[in-house]
């Protein structure tokens, strides 16, 4: 079972308490075994997604097939270690302008659950320390 | 192991319905740590905040639509409450889940359910 989590804040919204990412561990064995495709190919379509939300027409948008299938027909990547497949979700689940613009703080942080804390009594305040 | 690959699975013996099976599933606490107790088809939870989970897709739909569900299955650790609670497909890759109790508060659950049919 996996002992890292992820810790992020959304720079569009820091007024928001920081987010956490759980893992799931199914996917991590497919990631540590080989199954994964290229990030591209999710990335292309959050970028088809995106610029339909952009435009106003994400109730009726369809993702284009031949990108669509690719999920499951593109050659897969081979096995990651578990650290590399961490790295690969953040890039994968994680909103892109956490982890792929310049920010004048870190946006993320991969930890050990142990670093997260487990008192929920003001989780609306969370703050990811500097 | 062997993948049955199919694109519709129709009842054989009156009328050739359509079934529909989950796409996704989840066993989930909001307790403590939030944690994914056991799921299929999910890369990760994320966690919004009080009573605000977020379901992330291994892979994408083709569109975002289908039929989210979440439920409460336990909501502190030694009592079971029938409670509110709400799901929304927000993109192809993630379902928002909304937590609650007897009124509109979001509230972290020790144990919830998630379920994502199309």
């Amino acid at each position: 079972m996996t002992t890292y989590r992820v810790i992020f804040d959304d720079p569009d919204h820091l007024d928001e308490p920081t987010k956490v990412l759980v893992p799931s561990q199914n996917w991590l064995d497919i990631a540590m075994s080989g199954g994964l495709p290229p990030i591209w190919v999710y990335w292309q379509l959050q970028d088809d997604e995106q610029k339909a939300i952009k435009e106003g027409r994400h109730k009726e948008f369809q993702h284009d097939p031949e990108k669509h299938a690719l999920q499951w027909t593109a050659l897969r990547i081979g096995p990651l270690t578990e650290e590399e497949a961490m790295e690969y979700l953040v890039m994968k689940d994680l909103p892109r302008r956490c982890w792929a613009e310049e920010h004048n703080r870190p946006m993320f942080k991969i930890v050990r659950t142990e670093q997260v804390p487990s008192d929920r009594t003001f989780r609306n305040a969370w703050e990811m320390a500097a | 192991m062997s993948t049955l690959k199919v694109n519709t699975i129709q009842e054989a013996t009156s009328g050739g319905a359509a079934y529909f099976t989950a796409r996704a599933w989840a066993e989930f606490s909001m307790s403590g740590t939030a944690a994914l107790n056991s799921d299929g088809g999910l890369s990760s939870l994320s966690d919004l905040g009080q009573g605000s989970p977020q379901f992330n897709l291994d892979n994408a739909l083709s569109s975002a639509s289908g039929c989210a569900d979440v439920s409460c299955g336990r909501y502190l650790s030694t009592i079971d409450y029938p409670v509110q609670s709400g799901a929304r497909i927000t993109s192809t890759t993630a379902i928002s889940g909304f937590c609650g109790s007897d009124n509109t508060s979001r509230q972290d659950w020790y144990v919830g359910y998630f379920g994502l049919i199309r």
